[in-house]
């Protein structure tokens, strides 16, 4: 289960000597040999063994690297470390000696965890990438994700948001479902999680991440999307660790959207209207220049974050028990106004060995967490287009002289700010989790182990949420705008139990080959209940504070209850690992699971996997490349995983309760009680999706490994898709699980790994990973269809802009090319009627974009026909994505930086579509800072006022003057106006190039130097500085490139609207080994 | 070793044994299944409460179906008027759908089908699981009680397919519950009379089923007998009336309005058809009259009065059907329809009504100067908050489009909804009722239909009555005791067959405006254009004889309220220096005037295209999701 690590092994060997030595010591010796065994920069290295050769005569070395053992004199030592060359070295009458011990370049016996145990690395035939705890631990992040971006290759890591609790979106080579989740399985300690953010960074031991099928096989049913396994911090023999950590730091927002400014904005008014009503006559419009305005941006953002952490921990133990146990905590004021959280972490685990054929480990993980406040653009209940992030945008900078009493789809919810809106709101979710785990390991028999493990998880996730009357249009519920509150619990208790039975052998003929046989079985089961307290009706003056307080003095609708189905999953599964002479490697894997989620006929899933390497390196024939060469491996795997991640119960038609949320029927005047069924159509025919994963690739080191790295190639093929699907309403239902198509990921990964200076005093590391996944569509029906991401709510929707079809890929996006805006010259002027249209064989753009056509709208590109068509506009999809990092020290200073990029996708800039058309920025609403007066197209006369377009000017003016003097005043015009177009649909203005390369974080310690550290009896003390996005390269004109704001379908990613806005931040910490 | 195997497997086998079978079979205690639901009767009201529910959505009852599809006609119209052709006449909201301008990319077309045709899956679950039910088997206790739910199912189902055909026209036909097969997700359009064939033979089932109202404790919240009869009729005539169709039925023996379009004409079935069609409806309002279950309201302010108040009238049951609305749920009568308030009052509390639905002054004009429903339906006057936020009845100037609709009155509003306006801080649902048909429709269609088959003075099968009976009951109403003999006259001296028909033609419109009937009785009458057209030519002539201004009182007991009685709407009064005025509509220039150049763009769509294109496209999301089953025709794209 659990990754052994270098020390422990090395432990688990010496304990024997150990006991072998006090027994000996009865023996009488001659000499009392002290000594010290350091590596080649010079550090002591802790806990070598040092044994006297041929017998059982040794000893381990101390935190210091020294050593001291009574010895005959007249055998040589042998001094060894895992990861390092053994030496062996004859003493000849020496009382004292300084041993460096080098490094064992290949570092192959690296075990890595590949699900229900483990292996070398060196016998590994997967594809694993694996971060170390090493890699982690100078640098401070947040959550274990945070950590892992763009480390390893093939492994994508998405922030989408900025906010606190933001979902971070990480995805195994691709991932094959359209429609569907595609995280990969979390398995933290053995125990299957939903998510990893709430895992303590500082607790990490490694992260190995299981990507091809030879290593996901044996997760079965959950491994189709690949496997992320995070092995937490055991306790070492010796003596008791404990280790502190502190880190301070601030944060701020990167980059706000440049909006009009208050003069700007009146003058976009007047050009709406005209009449003064607003904002004044045309003459007073000057006074807002020395108006400063509203930034509402940075009124909601703008505050200065901070962030700190605490971790503690102590670990230690004896021969049979070891512990360890941490606290870790983590707080967060975020750049939001009203947005932060508190996080607390705690970790113990115990392992004792009750006797030689018997141990038992226990490890109970608590996490309780509160983040207080809105998770920005997605969190909003109607639409992005109502949500406060979207609105600190566009919202007005100046108040109008008259505020607008007119019933229009939306006033009503902006006639409060969005800072109003902030301040009237309230979110605070407050999450415990809990987990224990339990497990036996029993060797009845040499090369037998029988494993038992019992898991139980238990967590409640609750949010509480008030509206003030000013935020009542972000609340589901309507009721007349009075303040409500919404509490909602989610409890969920899942149990598991696994038992394994493992037969190990590597003393096969002789010691030739070596066989590992694993069975077992898993039982695991998980259910949540909700309950739902809703009351409305407050007062309109009550506060946040007093509806909490009192919620009895609300109307309370009626508390909704639901238990949830048990999500029930039955696993066999079996792997044999054979190593033929050292050098060929075979693995097969075979997993059967039942899942409740599909009827009887489709219960069960087989998922078999083989796999093959082959240390070329140990031939005999690669002798005389040693030169040059220290590694060379390759590996073929081929497999089957499977996804039955759908909502429970999807098979099945059944009714229920209706929610408060819905509108009932109110005979005589009260709600009636509603028993309803959901708007996803039942399907008993689902079956699993099964993922096909095949896998070749190349291990490889250079130079006594100073350059090492591995490439991979795969071809992952999904079928029978499990799909949400749209379904014609006239159903009525919007939806159907269906197993439907089938697609595939192909592609490259590189990890390469170089030393490039490694001496006593000062080295330098290099890392790099690259990435490239392309995925295709190979089957979908026959048929394609278009989705709509409706990122900008009605005003957008209806206009299908993402394209799914059987041969394409996800993320290809559709849509208008622009071809500049319509010019008075464009138009016939009546000067008897006042009015002008578009001449005779101008093509019109006003099917697409809605209303009347002015001189100055926005023009689609036609064809030679006339025709305005769709095409296609890019794919928003990254192709390419990686990281790199270089780190290095000089005497006790260190530094990293890290860097992680993506290329070749597009991102649509709802910010920037979402103010450029009248809808979205109509009276009352400010303009993106690409429609200044000086970028777009005006009918006002600028030196009297006058609206050049008005029946009126063209009556008096007459045509040929008006067409003249738009032209005139509009000769440096770039942009089309926006009050020229009612709606706008997807244009290629939008679709802009998402590639970046991101300064992710940069770090500079200083270790106080170990003469100094003892003399306070401490072990270690390293101070450090990191600053996080940094920098990020791109071409990208929207806030962050790296956003994926549409929540509402997987199917059409990377949009850019209403998202959090990321922010940069600085942290200096401390850690402190005692 | 080997017993150690064996027990491991052993162990591991009967875990997996004990588990297997149960442990993969789950359902949620929280759910429950169609034949749990469908074998018990509270259960099964449950989920017919589910059909119910659907009526108060927004997109359906609550607004779009009575109050933004339902307009305009040649007496109602949506506000926001157009003097170019380039803004509200042609706007992607309902102000352009109103104007016959509708757009596929109106969003509210997506979501008025998606929930219309959710209330019919939800009936069709239910009237399948009650015919699946072991609780109909005959002698069962529950037996009535389950097919009084079917009933009421099948009646909802009626009424909603029914309000979508009069809307889309063809549209898909699906009278069984959706398959997860697929097999019937994807519906081509069905010719909509097949559709009123079948609902008919729904309704004449569920009016087996159904109790009358006041039996059974069922009110008229309820579909009951006298609604099922009453929709029956409903549809009857307009499936004997003209609509535009998909392809010309010619071939069927199918009549042609004339000036009609050559690719969609505008058609109804021939004569014989009709005949049976008319005869059908008279049977079943016939039998509503004769059950003397439902009656007239003597007092027609006080049908109004009740109806404001939330308060269902259990006397005289006029009112068939309500959709029952939720104060502070939903419901927008009264808000997007009614006399308008345009602020916060001290007395009405938040309440911005919108009064979108507009009433035109030719229609006005076309009530007798003593009808009483002039001033019940037609509100020239507005509620606006005054220095002190008191709210003063203040009357339009010149505002010939822009009359409000007085049925709803916030004045009449029961004390429940000020208290809630009061709190309010935004639009909220005003929760009156919709009132789907009222027992002075059924006179008027039973009138209208005795008329066409057997004249004015012959009486019906079974209650008794006259075509001029009926006519004389609604008619009598709405005047005085004093007046009454000119009432009499007036209907005496109609004769049988168009001049009766005419007779019905306006008694309709001052008796149901603002109720979403008329634009509905032009269509099937073939008389929607010309009346629109007729509505405007009879305003210019209304501005040759109107007063140029209007003398009006304040009440002497309120001097924030309007005396509706001292208007001079006819005539300038004497002493004019005691009467406050305001420009009266004959003020407009017949050519220059404003109200003159909105004139043209009032419903301009409806000959643009198309001829006589009075059906609202399929929305554009509906379309993309048909997998190409559906597309839309009448020119949209």
């Amino acid at each position: 289960m659990h990754r052994m690590s270098k020390k422990m092994k090395n432990m688990r060997m010496v304990l024997f000597m150990l006991s072998a030595a006090i027994s000996l010591n009865l023996s009488a010796q001659s000499i009392t040999l002290t000594g010290k065994v350091k590596d080649k920069t010079g550090e002591g290295v802790i806990g070598a063994s040092v044994l006297e050769k041929g017998t059982n005569n040794g000893t381990i070395t101390d935190m210091e690297g020294q050593f001291t053992l009574k010895i005959s004199g007249n055998k040589p030592l042998t001094i060894s470390y895992i990861g390092m060359k053994s030496q062996e070295i004859n003493i000849k009458g020496k009382t004292k000696i300084d041993i460096v011990l080098e490094d064992d370049a290949q570092a192959l016996d690296e075990v890595v965890v590949i699900g229900y145990g483990s292996v070398s690395k060196k016998d590994l035939t997967g594809s694993v990438a694996s971060v170390s705890a090493k890699q982690l631990e100078s640098i401070p992040v947040s959550s274990a994700a945070e950590a892992l971006q763009g480390k390893m290759a093939g492994v994508q890591i998405t922030t989408a948001e900025g906010s606190p609790d933001a979902e971070i979106k990480i995805r195994v080579r691709g991932g094959g479902s359209l429609s569907q989740d595609n995280s990969p399985l979390y398995i933290v300690d053995g125990f299957p999680v939903t998510s990893i953010s709430d895992i303590a960074p500082t607790d990490i031991q490694t992260v190995d991440v299981l990507k091809d099928a030879s290593s996901t096989a044996i997760y079965g049913a959950r491994g189709a999307n690949g496997v992320i396994i995070i092995t937490t911090k055991s306790g070492k023999q010796g003596k008791t660790q404990v280790n502190f950590g502190a880190s301070f730091g601030f944060r701020k927002v990167v980059k706000e959207i440049g909006v009009l400014n208050p003069y700007e904005y009146a003058m976009y008014q007047y050009e709406l209207d005209q009449s003064g009503t607003y904002y004044g006559s045309y003459d007073d419009l000057e006074i807002y220049k020395s108006v400063k305005g509203t930034d509402y941006q940075d009124e909601i953002f703008g505050r200065t974050g901070n962030q700190q952490s605490y971790n503690l921990s102590v670990s230690g133990g004896a021969q049979t028990t070891k512990y360890s146990i941490s606290y870790a905590r983590n707080d967060e004021k975020s750049i939001m106004k009203g947005s932060g959280y508190s996080k607390n972490n705690i970790n113990a685990k115990i392992n004792t060995e009750i006797n030689n054929w018997l141990a038992l480990d226990f490890n109970a993980r608590l996490i309780y967490q509160k983040i207080d406040g809105l998770s920005g653009g997605a969190d909003n209940e109607s639409s992005a287009v109502n949500s406060l992030v979207a609105q600190s945008i566009t919202y007005r900078p100046i108040s109008m002289l008259t505020e607008d009493t007119e019933d229009d789809e939306n006033t009503t919810n902006a006639q409060y700010t969005p800072l109003e809106r902030l301040d009237a709101t309230y979110k605070k979710q407050t999450k415990f989790q809990q987990s224990y785990n339990a497990g036996l390991n029993w060797t009845p028999f040499k090369r037998w182990k029988f494993r038992s493990e019992f898991g139980y998880g238990w967590k409640y996730d609750n949010t509480d949420q008030v509206w003030g009357y000013q935020a009542t249009s972000n609340s589901k519920f309507g009721y007349a705008g009075l303040p409500q509150a919404y509490i909602s619990k989610v409890n969920n208790k899942n149990w598991r139990n696994a038992n394994t039975l493992t037969y190990d052998n590597n003393k096969l003929f002789n010691g030739r080959d070596k066989l590992n046989i694993m069975i077992g079985q898993e039982l695991s089961s998980s259910q949540s209940t909700k309950t739902y307290l809703t009351s409305v009706n407050f007062d309109a003056e009550a506060t946040i504070n007093e509806i909490l307080a009192a919620l009895g003095n609300g109307t309370a609708l009626p508390t909704t209850t639901y238990i949830g189905i048990k999500d029930n999953l039955l696993s066999f599964f079996g792997r044999a690992n054979y190593t033929f002479k050292d050098k060929y490697l075979f693995t097969a894997t075979m997993r059967a699971d039942g899942s409740s989620k599909f009827t009887s006929n489709n219960r069960w899933g087989y998922f078999p996997s083989a796999a093959f390497a082959w240390r070329l390196f140990d031939e005999p024939f690669m002798q005389n490349t040693k030169e040059w060469l220290s590694n060379l491996k390759f590996r073929l795997s081929y497999g089957a995983a499977g996804n039955n991640r759908i909502p429970d119960g999807s098979m099945y038609s059944t009714f229920s309760v209706a929610g408060t949320g819905d509108k009932s029927i109110y005979f005589d005047d009260a709600a009636a009680t509603v028993l309803a069924h959901g708007d996803v159509l039942s399907n008993p025919d689902l079956k699993w999706e099964v993922t096909i994963a095949r896998n070749a690739g190349l291990d490889f080191g250079f130079w006594n490994n100073k350059l090492s790295g591995s490439l991979d190639f795969y071809w992952n093929t999904t079928k029978d898709l499990l799909m949400k699907t749209t379904i014609a309403s006239a159903s009525g239902y919007s939806y159907q699980y269906k197993n439907m198509g089938q697609t595939s990921n192909k592609g490259i990964e590189l990890q390469l790994d170089a030393v490039l200076i490694d001496k006593k005093n000062y080295g330098l590391n290099i890392n790099f990973n690259a990435s490239y996944n392309r995925g295709n569509i190979d089957k979908l029906n026959g048929s394609s269809y278009w989705q709509s991401s409706k990122w900008g709510g009605s005003a957008a929707a209806g206009l299908q802009d993402f394209l799914v079809e059987e041969g394409g890929r996800l993320g290809e996006v559709y849509g208008y090319k622009t071809d500049g805006f319509y010019t008075a010259n464009d138009f016939t002027f009546n000067e008897s009627a006042g009015t002008y249209t578009l001449k005779d064989g101008i093509v019109s753009s006003s099917s697409l974009t809605g209303g009347n056509l002015y001189p100055g709208s926005i023009k689609l590109k036609a064809d030679e026909n006339g025709n305005i068509n769709k095409v296609r506009l890019g794919n928003t999809v990254a192709p390419i994505s990686g990281g790199f990092g270089i780190n290095g020290r000089i005497k006790n200073f260190d530094f990293t930086a890290f860097f992680n990029y993506s290329l070749g996708n597009k991102i649509v800039n709802g910010s920037k579509l979402g103010s450029s058309f009248y809808s979205l920025s109509s009276k009352g609403w400010n303009l993106n800072d690409n429609f200044t007066l000086a970028k777009r197209y005006s009918w006002i006369d600028p030196t009297n006022g006058t609206n050049l377009l008005s029946s009126s000017s063209i009556k008096t003016l007459g045509s040929e003057y008006v067409t003249s003097r738009l032209n005139e005043i509009n000769t440096n015009a770039t942009m089309w106006n926006p009050a020229g177009s009612t709606v706008m649909p997807l244009i290629d203005w939008a679709v802009e190039d998402g590639s970046f390369l991101r300064v992710n974080n940069v770090t500079i310690g200083y270790t106080i130097p170990k003469s100094l550290v003892s003399k306070l009896q401490m072990q270690n003390i390293r101070i450090y500085l990191t600053g996080y996005n940094l920098y990020c390269f791109t071409k990208y004109s929207g806030a962050d490139p790296e956003v994926d704001s549409s929540t509402s379908t997987p199917m059409t990613p990377g949009i850019d609207y209403s998202a959090y806005p990321k922010s940069r931040s600085f942290v200096g910490g401390i850690n402190v080994t005692f | 070793m080997k017993k150690i195997i064996k027990t491991i497997i052993i162990g591991i086998g009967i875990a997996s044994m004990l588990s297997c079978s149960d442990f993969l079979e789950q359902t949620s205690p929280s759910e429950v299944t169609a034949t749990t639901v469908f074998n018990s009767t509270a259960y099964t009201e449950q989920a017919l409460n589910k059909v119910y529910s659907g009526l108060t959505l927004d997109h359906t009852y609550g607004c779009r179906i009575p109050l933004n599809f339902a307009t305009n006609s040649d007496i109602e119209l949506i506000d926001g008027l157009d003097k170019d052709g380039t803004g509200n006449s042609v706007a992607i909201n309902e102000r352009g759908a109103c104007n016959y301008n509708p757009s596929s990319s109106w969003t509210k077309l997506d979501n008025n089908w998606t929930e219309c045709f959710q209330i019919v899956e939800n009936a069709n679950i239910v009237i399948e699981g009650i015919e699946g039910s072991s609780l109909i088997t005959e002698g069962n206790s529950s037996r009535e009680q389950m097919l009084r739910y079917e009933g009421e199912a099948l009646t909802i189902r009626a009424m909603v397919y029914y309000d979508m055909i009069k809307n889309y026209g063809d549209i898909p036909m699906k009278f069984e519950t959706t398959k997860s097969d697929g097999s019937n997700i994807y519906l081509p359009k069905t010719d909509r009379d097949t559709i009123m064939e079948y609902l008919i033979t729904d309704l004449e089932k569920a009016i087996d089923y159904l109790p009358w109202a006041g039996e059974s404790s069922y009110t008229t919240e309820h579909a009951t007998k006298g609604f099922a009869h009453g929709l029956l009729a409903r549809i009857a005539l307009s499936y004997a009336g003209y609509s535009i169709r998909e392809e010309s039925k010619s071939s069927l023996g199918y009549e042609t309005l004339a000036n009609s379009d050559e690719t969609y004409p505008t058609q109804r079935p021939g004569s014989d058809k009709r005949k049976e069609l008319y005869e059908l409806a008279l049977t079943h309002l016939d039998a509503v009259i004769a059950s003397g279950v439902h009656l007239l309201n003597p007092d027609v302010e006080n049908e109004w009065y009740l109806i404001n108040q939330c308060t269902l009238d259990q006397t005289y049951r006029e009112n068939l059907f309500e959709v029952a609305h939720g104060l502070n749920f939903s419901g927008e009568m009264g808000y997007t329809v009614g006399v308008r308030l345009t602020g916060t009052t001290t007395t009405y509390g938040y309440s911005n009504s919108s009064g979108k639905v507009k009433l035109t002054a030719p229609f006005f004009w076309s009530f007798d100067h003593n009808d009483i429903r002039r001033d019940l339906t037609c509100a020239t006057y507005e509620i606006k908050p005054g220095s002190s936020n008191e709210p003063i009845e203040t009357m339009q100037s010149n505002a010939p489009f822009g009359i409000y609709v007085a049925k709803w009155d916030p004045r009449k509003m029961s004390d429940d909804w000020v208290t809630a306006s009061k709190a309010a801080t935004t639009k909220f649902g005003y929760g009156i009722n919709w009132v789907a048909m009222r027992y002075s429709d059924i006179l008027l269609m039973y009138a209208e239909a005795l008329n066409e088959l057997n004249g004015a003075d012959v009486a019906g099968p079974t209650c008794g009555l006259t075509a001029k009976d009926a006519l004389l009951q609604v008619r009598s109403r709405a005047f005085d005791s004093s007046n009454q003999t000119e009432v009499k006259s007036y209907v005496n001296s109609l004769t049988s067959g168009d001049d009766f028909f005419n007779a019905i033609v306006n008694e309709r419109a001052w008796e149901l405006a603002g109720e979403a009937i008329r634009k509905y009785d032009l269509i099937r009458w073939g008389l929607l254009e010309t009346k629109i057209a007729q509505s405007k030519e009879d305003y210019l002539e209304l501005i040759g004889e109107a007063p140029s201004k209007f003398y009006y009182k304040m009440q002497t007991s309120d001097v924030n309220a309007i005396d509706m009685s001292s208007i001079c709407w006819y005539q300038v009064p004497d002493e004019i220096d005691s009467y406050k005025s305001t420009t009266g509509w004959g003020g407009e220039n017949p050519t220059t005037g404003t109200n003159i150049a909105y004139l043209p763009y009032i419903s301009w769509g409806l000959d643009r295209t198309v001829k006589n294109r009075h059906l609202l496209p399929i929305g554009a999301t509906t379309i993309s999701d048909s997998n190409g089953t559906l597309t839309n025709s009448y020119g949209f794209e």
